[in-house]
């Protein structure tokens, strides 16, 4: 084929001066300096990763493996749906198992990620609200909340109202009944909440909620607890997310991609995001799937195509290998895990709420820190150079001093009791040598690095060769 | 039990220092009227070799590989991808860890975000990118709402000839705010720069694609320089391998560059995931949604990573961030950077030129089928549109009987574009693959029968 | 802290001379927050109702956001915070100060507290 002349067929003035500026490597150089840059990472093949709310399971190849197929992998979002009728089918079939292991009546699986997945879920709320005529103001959403909660509630158009957890750690109905109001859109709740307790009132709670005309959203990212046990739909919730990244073991990728569908009751359903994967087993079009656009009351779009189709295999394949019975059992060895490692470091460690656990707990380690001047950020500096990962820190903002432990189910006991030896090992290092913690990590590629000097002089793109 | 290894015997002894005597007893809390007690409704649970058989039937009902040539874009690309990104992705290391929230156990991550962003940042000409979005579609409408912080203006135009899903996303994003999207009309494909100069007073920011949903290159200078006069924000959507040529936003003035990275090594995965970047000046730094990743040392003088500027993140300033977002698509992010890297600088601008070049053969051999016309006349890079003698629909229908997609049917998205195909070359057509579209077609056509 | 100052339950300073005020993030309030790494400043010109957020100070990860205490219009920014915010570390009430404003004619400057009263109401 002729080659163009760019200045003629773009025109001079369109053109950059010079190509960008990018490595000029041989494929050995490159694949070198990913892998040095590999060996610089803690990742769940090689160690335990209990960061509290974040369900760091292990993921399972053979998702990988279908996930690359070509026959998935390579089909254009663009092809008529009658080339297409395996990829359409597999996203009806995952969003109708979603809604059994939910209770919910439908799923959209469009939004990209759990944050995405509630604004999703509050411009539903909107939606809801509008077709009643009712412009209510107001999203509640308890104290011990993941900040997406707040920050989804506000890119909705909300303005957030906080109640403050009871002292059991669990929503204070009574401060709820004096916050809930006409003006009251939405609950937002995560059950079990972020120190892994199960609201036990829940049906009180969310008939406080309905009663004043407002619904009720599940942040199912601690779903990993109630697989096969309790169904947030049965409960009575209206609207929830799912994190296929968490609960349905598809990798988190150093960051993403995740996806995070959408469960409604029937009465949401005409606002879910377009396109929805249906199906018409007549085929009156010649065909049994379909993507339908015909969704007038929708809120319209969250992502540029059909969401993070890739991701929803592998969560797909995860469901179909598991089973029934085998998702029940994901949720009975996490919470056995988790209250296994609880039992281990009770003794070591405050506890601040007491009682069996659901699929993690949160430790606190104000007495490191009030008796030996060891905090929980050292605690988990400390645990790095066990070569264990450390549990999220300083979340909830609810517990001082915080250290939220999630094991999940895919940890063997010989697992959980090494990371117990090493907290108990760093409990009894924080009494005699502090220093140690304090100065941790050491055996890590790089110690601890001046997080206030690199916000001072930002350095947010390399320089070196332009 | 799948991914489970706890045993039976394991099980007990950890009840046992539990204190508890079942599993069962674990969950009290779980109200009794809500336990489940009957297992759920789904199939399963399937043997690894069934599951396998199961998912190929899946992939076998998509018609997909050899046998299909297919002109399929508008914003997703068939990507000729060297192995190695796979195999780089593929690191347990990078795929199975968890966003690097602690730097010293996360650098590999961390170093490949900051390589990232530089990249990004070379490609645009802007030099504060942040470590991934969700699509390029959620990367505009998060950067209308950036735009209409930094301005603290209520209007937002949004130019017609951008790609429709990146306009519906920007709608869903701004609808319960305040902003008002203005969309500007197209003129001869591309954005109308009367409509734009009337738009302009009191308007936040103007977005822009370029080259554009058909195709075609915009006037970015023209379009900057108003932009500048009104001290309007210009947004600029790109299409991250066009910048091996055309200029970056930053010489056009853009002060907000967005676009999909899709096509820099990742397969088309029925539209997902997808990969949005977002880069900025050093002004609009702290305006940023997302991740930043930044250049460090640590307490005895080694250079490392961190994520750096957090109190913007929903983690910490909560109902005020600047956005919501927090998972990503940083193993997508990972795939452009090592695709990048291979390519390199020779690379990269060689495969803007071969696919400018096919582009140009393609359009060529199509406006010479007779009855056949390129809808513009304005120079475009990888795809173009092509007005038919006959409906859309059934051209498209005739051609995917002989294993051709021709490109996508324009009137689903523009209703004054009927009869008009937008057809996209990829790297890897070759030029009997174009030679069979412009046949197929011209057969077609003369065969005529079309009801 | 310093003599002669006013101080707020908000943990703002304040020195009032005549009609114009000096106002900055107290030492104690920089104790707690921990290495200031920016300090965002209001324009110069800024009309201020007390309640009005005129400066967010942040450390590495939290943000505090103050607020006018009375009102008045800014008339200097400390522009040496852009370069180095960490002087709120070293001289929170000094040379870290914030702003300057020139108070409006019925700006109430009662109400805020003396150092002691201050003293008294940050170990409460």
């Amino acid at each position: 084929m002729p080659r163009i002349d760019p200045a003629a067929e773009w025109g001079a003035d369109q053109l950059r001066a010079e190509p960008p500026a990018l490595p000029e490597l041989t494929e050995p150089e490159v694949v070198r300096h990913f892998a040095r840059l590999a060996e610089r990472n803690h990742h769940i093949d090689r160690a335990i990763y209990p960061l509290g709310s974040c369900t760091m399971k292990y993921n399972p190849r053979v998702n990988e493996d279908v996930a690359t197929l070509e026959g998935l992998a390579g089909v254009h979002p663009e092809v008529e749906g009658e080339y297409a009728q395996g990829a359409i089918a597999m996203m009806y079939h995952l969003g109708r198992f979603l809604a059994e292991i939910s209770g919910m009546d439908a799923v959209s699986l469009q939004p990209p990620a759990g944050a995405s997945g509630e604004l999703t879920g509050m411009l539903m709320t909107r939606a809801y609200h509008a077709d009643r005529g009712d412009q209510r103001k107001i999203v509640i959403v308890p104290d011990s909340a993941h900040g997406t909660n707040p920050a989804s509630v506000a890119l909705a158009g909300y303005r957030t109202m906080e109640v403050a957890s009871g002292p059991d750690g669990r929503i204070d109905v009574d401060e709820l009944r004096r916050g809930v109001d006409g003006d009251t859109a939405a609950v937002m709740i995560t059950n079990p909440n972020t120190l892994g307790v199960f609201e036990t009132r829940i049906r009180e709670i969310l008939d406080v909620v309905h009663d004043a005309g407002a619904l009720a959203y599940l942040d199912g990212a601690n779903l990993n607890a109630s697989l096969g046990i309790v169904r947030p739909g049965d409960a009575g919730f209206d609207i929830m997310h799912f994190n296929l990244h968490k609960t349905f073991a598809a990798p988190h990728g150093g960051g993403g991609p995740g996806s995070g569908p959408v469960g409604v009751k029937a009465h949401l359903t005409k606002y879910l995001p377009y396109p929805l994967a249906s199906r018409d087993e007549s085929k009156a079009q010649g065909y049994e799937y379909s993507m339908d656009y015909d969704r007038p009351k929708s809120i319209g779009k969250v992502h540029a195509v059909y969401g993070n189709f890739l991701v929803m295999v592998k969560a797909y394949a995860y469901i179909l290998t598991l089973g029934p019975e085998g998702l029940r059992r994901v949720a009975e060895n996490a919470v056995l895990n988790a209250n296994y490692l609880q039992a281990l470091l009770e003794p070591y460690y405050d506890l601040p709420y007491k009682g069996y656990c659901q699929h993690e707990f949160v430790l606190s380690a104000t007495r490191q820190k009030e008796e030996h001047g060891v905090r929980a950020l050292d605690v988990a500096k400390r645990l790095l150079d066990y070569g264990l990962h450390a549990p999220t820190v300083y979340f909830p903002l609810i517990v001082k001093e915080a250290l939220m432990i999630e094991p999940t189910e895919t940890e063997s006991r010989e697992s959980l009791d090494r990371f117990a030896e090493a907290m108990i090992a760093i409990a009894r290092e924080s009494e005699n040598t502090p220093a140690l913690v304090t100065g941790a990590p050491t055996s890590t590629p790089v110690g601890r690095m001046d997080e206030a000097c690199a916000a001072r002089e930002l350095d947010v793109c390399s320089r070196d060769c332009d | 039990m799948p991914y489970v290894p706890n045993t039976d015997r394991d099980r007990e002894e950890m009840l046992a220092a539990i204190g508890a005597a079942s599993v069962d007893e674990l969950f009290a809390d779980v109200p009794n009227d809500l336990r489940i007690d009957e297992a759920i409704d789904i199939p399963g649970p399937l043997a690894e070799l069934e599951l396998v058989r199961h998912m190929r039937k899946l992939a076998a009902m998509n018609r997909t590989g050899e046998g299909v040539i297919s002109f399929l874009g508008g914003g997703v690309y068939d990507c000729v991808t060297p192995a190695a990104v796979g195999h780089v992705t593929g690191m347990p290391q990078f795929f199975t860890a968890y966003t690097p929230y602690q730097a010293e156990a996360s650098q590999g991550t961390l170093q490949s975000i900051y390589e990232f962003q530089s990249l990004v940042a070379r490609l645009t000409g802007l030099p504060a990118a942040n470590a991934s979005m969700y699509d390029g579609a959620s990367a505009a409408a998060e950067a209308c709402l950036m735009a209409a912080g930094i301005r603290r203006r209520k209007k937002i135009l949004v130019s017609a000839t951008t790609n429709p899903a990146l306009r519906a996303v920007t709608k869903t994003y701004l609808g319960s705010s305040d902003v008002e999207i203005v969309e500007l009309p197209s003129d001869g494909g591309a954005t109308d720069l009367e409509a734009l100069r009337e738009g302009l007073p009191g308007a936040a920011a103007v977005l822009v694609q370029h080259p554009n949903f058909f195709g075609l290159l915009e006037p970015v200078d023209e379009i900057g320089r108003l932009a500048r006069e009104s001290e309007t924000l210009l947004i600029a959507s790109v299409d991250p391998v066009s910048l091996a040529v055309l200029r970056p936003p930053g010489e056009y003035g853009a002060e907000i560059a967005v676009g999909e990275g899709q096509c820099l090594g990742s397969p088309v995965g029925f539209g997902g995931p997808l990969l949005g970047f977002m880069a900025t000046t050093e002004k609009h730094l702290r305006r940023l949604p997302g991740r930043i990743i930044g250049g460090a040392v640590d307490c005895s003088g080694r250079r490392g990573y961190v994520m750096t500027l957090q109190t913007r993140e929903q983690h910490i300033r909560r109902e005020r961030a600047t956005s919501n977002i927090c998972t990503n698509e940083g193993l997508v992010a990972l795939a452009a950077t090592v695709y990048l890297s291979l390519l390199g600088k020779e690379g990269f601008h060689e495969l803007a030129l071969q696919l400018g070049s096919k582009a140009r053969y393609a359009a060529d051999a199509l406006a010479a089928v007779p009855g056949v016309s390129l809808r513009f006349a304005r120079p475009f890079f990888r795809e173009f549109v092509i007005e038919l003698p006959a409906d859309a629909s059934w051209v498209k229908r005739e051609l995917s009987k002989i294993g051709i997609w021709p490109g996508l049917k324009c009137s689903c998205y523009y209703e004054d574009m009927e009869n008009c195909l937008l057809v996209t070359i990829s790297e890897r057509h070759t030029r009997d693959d174009i030679d069979s579209l412009a046949s197929g077609l011209e057969a077609i056509l003369s065969a005529g029968g079309q009801s | 802290m310093s003599e002669g100052l006013k101080y707020t339950e908000e943990h703002e300073w304040l020195r009032i001379e005549g009609e114009e005020a000096t106002l900055g993030l107290t030492e104690y309030a920089q104790g707690e927050l921990g290495d200031i790494v920016y300090v965002e400043l209001p324009a110069v010109g800024l009309e201020l109702s007390p309640g009005d957020v005129l400066s967010t100070v942040e450390s590495v990860k939290s943000v505090s956001e103050l607020c006018a205490p009375v009102a008045g219009e800014v008339t200097e920014v400390n522009t040496a915070l852009d370069a180095d915010p960490a002087i709120v570390n070293k001289d929170a009430e000094g040379e870290g100060w914030i702003l300057k404003m020139k108070l409006a004619p019925d700006a109430d400057t009662s109400g805020f507290m003396t150092s002691e009263q201050y003293e008294a109401h940050t170990k409460g």
